[in-house]
């Protein structure tokens, strides 16, 4: 497999100091870049995409960010080992299937990723566990005037950037942080806070409502302005918001233990147990009971090192990661089998859930 | 975390930025209606009634921007209200004579915009003025890169 090298390499730890904010789990900073001589990849003959291709992946190979990682033209991967990627937040859906003149490249630590030729010629993105955009920025932005030694980037001084869609003109930046917010659909108020992020000028990805806690409680909160303001500002403003929606989570979470201590606990306990003793699990359930275990860690019912576990479980339990992991299992019902094998496996050696007598 | 395909329709939801800006732009029919804005643009062929624009609300090339400017004036002041950049410059994009020169050309425009009452407009043009005054200075730069 193609992949090998990037699946064995080591998972980047937590900055410790984004830890105070456990609501958190991942932070993700974009920009969209377009060459100025090119067709936008969707409108660009297969000579031109690669042509687009050959230019980038010589400046990219040329950044120190990007020495010695990883290069993937989209055409060598198998379907399985692009759905990985795609599960890691390391490439796009539509990446994957418009593959021709189409590649990532992905840094040794795996922070930084560029997806060459999806739809604009690049989108260059980091990504790190915690909270933190100002950093993430600062490292981004290095990676992109690195690049601009090397290709001429389509800009104009009144609309900024180009791209291939107008929604991304300006700055093209996007930022995302990746939100734990359980005790908000526990207690039945994520459909007050998508509106209030909406009039903040934010958008929302992910379920609210019913089916909510199916997706084990994870929310992707971005801007949507791209234009007329600065990188630093754009990211204020995030930041500024995901703060308000991190106060709101800790007070639903107040609330659920003031009011009903017990039967939070028992969630915790039974989604414990069904991780641990199951024998056929979907990835929907599995997200779901993993995402009941990430409270206990904020509750302390579990020790702060659980985390990071838990989250690699996140995304283990995904199904091209089972897929991958149970070498082809050939039908839905033999994955989720292995799935629950794995997670047994895993939970001989996790922590015991302890919680505080109050 | 992404939804699944089915799980995101089963639930309404979608790609929100590109489906509101094509349904936005087919609303408006900006491009349609009238016969001669039916064109295509010079550097790249593309043109706005293609379907990758009108399902995906993508354009063809960065010179469609200057060629299709006039049309997309009003979409562009409804996605984006404020619409003069305020970010990132590429550093290698105007030496220190064409910062002169650029310079020249937005503080005509600024008057121009001035006549015309915007004055929303001209102080973000008289921003960027400022700015790039500074950077002809050798003042501190705006941008973080080190």
């Amino acid at each position: 497999m193609h992949i090998t090298p990037l699946l064995e390499a080591p998972s980047e730890p937590a900055d410790p100091s984004s830890m105070q904010y456990p609501v958190v789990i991942s932070s993700r900073v974009r920009l969209a870049r377009n060459l100025k001589e090119y067709p936008f990849p969707g409108w660009a003959q297969m000579s031109q995409r690669c042509e687009i291709l050959a230019a980038c992946h010589e400046a990219i190979a040329a950044t120190p960010q990007m020495r010695d990682g990883f290069f993937y033209p989209m055409e060598e991967l198998s379907e399985a080992e692009r759905q990985i990627l795609i599960e890691r937040h390391l490439i796009s859906k539509e990446l994957s299937e418009n593959p021709g003149g189409a590649a990532v490249a992905i840094s040794k630590d795996q922070a930084f990723s560029i997806m060459v030729n999806e739809e604009d010629h690049l989108r260059l993105q980091i990504m790190k566990p915690g909270f933190n955009f100002r950093k993430l920025w600062k490292s981004l932005n290095v990676l992109d005037s690195a690049l601009e030694g090397d290709l001429d980037f389509a800009f104009s001084e009144e609309l900024g950037y180009l791209t291939a869609c107008p929604t991304n003109l300006g700055t093209g930046i996007r930022a995302s942080a990746m939100m734990h917010l359980p005790s908000l659909v526990l207690s039945g108020h994520m459909e007050k806070v998508v509106k209030a992020i909406s009039q903040m000028g934010m958008a929302i990805r992910g379920l609210y409502g019913e089916g909510s806690e199916a997706t084990g409680s994870i929310f992707q909160i971005s801007n949507q302005q791209t234009l007329g303001l600065s990188e630093e500002d754009i990211i204020k403003n995030l930041t500024k918001a995901l703060h308000s929606i991190i106060a709101h989570e800790q007070n639903a979470r107040e609330k659920l233990l003031e009011a009903n201590e017990s039967s939070l606990y028992d969630k915790i306990a039974r989604a414990y147990g069904l991780l641990e003793s199951s024998f056929k699990i979907t990835s929907t359930e599995a997200m779901n009971l993993l995402g009941l275990l990430r409270l206990a860690v904020d509750l302390k019912a579990l020790p702060e090192e659980a985390r990071s576990e838990i989250d690699r479980l996140f995304i283990l339990c995904q199904p091209g990661h089972i897929l991958t992991l149970s070498q082809q299992a050939s039908t839905p019902e033999k994955r989720d089998t292995y799935r629950a094998a794995f997670l047994k496996k895993q939970f001989e050696k996790f922590p015991n859930l302890e919680f505080k007598k109050t | 975390m992404d939804l699944c395909e089915s799980c995101a329709k089963q639930h309404g939801i979608g790609d929100p930025p590109s489906f509101s800006l094509a349904e936005l732009l087919h609303k408006t029919s900006l491009f349609a209606e009238d016969p001669t804005t039916e064109t295509t643009c010079p550097s790249c062929g593309f043109s706005p009634s293609s379907p990758q624009f009108k399902k995906m609300g993508r354009l063809g090339c960065p010179r469609c921007y200057e060629h299709f400017h006039a049309m997309l004036g009003a979409v562009l002041k409804d996605l984006h209200p404020h619409a003069v950049h305020q970010g990132k410059v590429p550093q290698n994009l105007f030496g220190k004579q064409a910062t002169r020169e650029r310079i020249r050309q937005l503080e005509q425009e600024m008057q121009q915009v001035i006549k015309s009452e915007d004055y929303e407009k001209a102080a973000l043009l008289r921003d960027n003025i400022t700015k790039l005054k500074q950077s002809l200075r050798g003042a501190k730069e705006t941008s973080e890169t080190p």
